[in-house]
């Protein structure tokens, strides 16, 4: 008995986790179990599992061009080294980038530059996607180049 | 129906091993939870704090209002240290609790701990987190409700007694669906992409700043080679689709487990994501390592007729 309500669980289990790909339209699932659900898939890790899909992202790179005081002018880019933390800020940019909302990019990036440079005057941040060229272009010699689409500066109150 | 129910099970008692994938399970998650937290520990202020990269302000309206996240503990507690020092305790004590889980010392309750406090980290984190946290976090929930610390752990050592196994095929069998779920949702997801399709996947991957690696320019002149570039991501594609049906395939199973192995062990090489590849071997060797070493031992089937069953059909 034990052991038909454990496997009836893990059944459960894999059940939610099946909801949580997005493979099933959650809209069919009735309103009342889209709380459970969620809350269920963020204690046991469900996820829509879409790791470099449907496509392989074009890379978002943001520039700051950071002002002090003095006039100088020195520049920070998120998305060219890597480490956890660049990951993970990529991977937030991305996510911005998806759902079409540079605004709020920029004004994290812009948070991160006054933070990292307390004398800061104003900040220019500058969006752009990272374009690869295809191998048939790269073989004629063309390079990588990023295309800016978003530009805002932020001027310290 | 009887005879129906014999052919599913015997498909799907294919991949059955003993019970050291309950140990694989502990120590490879506690390996990649202390890895990972060691990578991150200089950028904690940065990656968890309410000011930090990703301020409250916008990272709360990503939370799950019922989980309790970093900020909500730390208020929680009365706000006694700065949030600073209080972010440093909360990852130490993780670190002490996954070292913990490691050993299979008071186990369940350093798994409970583990777990717990990495729902707390994804809570806080969503906008920053990617496939490894939820790989981790998945991985974090099974070494908790399954019996992890039974079997060689300094729990085992201290009171030896004898372990109800009945429920271990079972246990294992819902990691391999999961698994294959994964694999292929993935590939499906990644069927309808055009630079998949066009098979420039892995060409745009290679050449992007964050996976550049120092066997990138080599593997740029690898991918010269006429149709490769494409041959490599339709392969991509092809092993992901194929493993959640070759796997149970006894004469297959082995080549499709060395396929998905080595792709990722080439993300974690090329593309520099090593906490991600490792988390997802630890989750390919728990479901199906016992495959690899079954072909090592020709009378692996006596072995294994000596475990006590119960079947999932």
């Amino acid at each position: 008995m034990k052991n038909k309500i454990l496997t009836t669980l893990l059944l459960l289990h894999l059940s939610m986790i099946f909801l949580g790909t997005g493979l099933v339209d959650f809209s069919k699932v009735p309103s009342g179990l889209h709380g459970p659900i969620a809350w269920y898939l963020a204690i046991s890790g469900g996820h829509p599992y879409n790791f470099f899909s449907p496509d392989i992202p074009t890379q978002v790179i943001v520039r700051c061009y950071i002002t002090d005081t003095n006039g100088l002018e020195t520049m920070e880019t998120f998305g060219e080294t890597k480490n956890t933390y660049e990951l993970r800020t990529n991977y937030l940019f991305q996510l911005l980038d998806n759902v079409g909302d540079p605004e709020t990019a920029a004004k994290i990036a812009a948070h991160a530059c006054f933070k990292r440079h307390a004398g800061a005057r104003s900040v220019r941040v500058s969006i752009g996607r990272f374009v690869v060229p295809s191998v048939k272009d790269y073989k004629r010699g063309e390079k990588s180049s990023i295309s800016e689409f978003y530009t805002q500066t932020f001027a310290h109150e | 129906m009887n005879r129906y129910k014999e052919v599913l099970g015997k498909v799907f008692m294919v991949n059955q091993s003993g019970d050291s994938w309950l140990v694989a399970l502990r120590v490879g998650v506690a390996v990649a939870l202390i890895a990972k937290i060691i990578s991150e520990f200089r950028f904690i202020n940065d990656l968890y704090g309410s000011d930090g990269f990703v301020p409250n302000a916008i990272s709360h309206f990503s939370q799950n209002p019922y989980l309790p996240s970093l900020q909500s503990i730390w208020h929680l507690a009365g706000g006694v240290l700065p949030e600073s020092q209080f972010l440093i305790a909360f990852f130490l004590s993780q670190l002490l609790f996954a070292v913990f889980l490691f050993l299979g010392f008071v186990n369940r309750f350093s798994a409970f701990m583990c777990w717990f406090m990495q729902v707390v980290v994804f809570n806080s984190s969503h906008l920053t987190s990617y496939g490894f946290d939820a790989i981790l976090l998945s991985l974090l929930f099974y070494a908790l409700i399954l019996p992890t610390g039974n079997y060689f752990s300094i729990d085992d050592l201290r009171k030896k007694t004898v372990h109800d196994r009945s429920m271990i095929p079972i246990f294992q069998k819902v990691l391999q669906i999961h698994l294959c779920l994964i694999y292929f949702v993935n590939g499906l997801s990644k069927i309808n992409g055009h630079t998949w399709q066009e098979g420039s996947g892995m060409w745009d991957a290679l050449n992007q700043p964050q996976f550049q690696s120092l066997l990138t320019p080599l593997l740029q002149k690898l991918f010269m080679i006429d149709h490769l570039p494409a041959v490599i991501t339709w392969a991509t594609i092809g092993i992901e689709i194929a493993f959640p049906f070759l796997i149970w395939v006894r004469s297959l199973n082995i080549l499709i487990l060395l396929s998905i192995l080595l792709l990722h062990v080439f993300i974690a090489l090329v593309f520099g994501l090593w906490l991600f590849a490792f988390v997802m071997i630890v989750f390919n060797l728990v479901a199906f390592g016992h495959i690899l070493r079954k072909r090592k031992m020709p009378h692996s089937k006596n072995i294994t007729s000596r475990i006590p069953t119960t079947h999932f059909f």
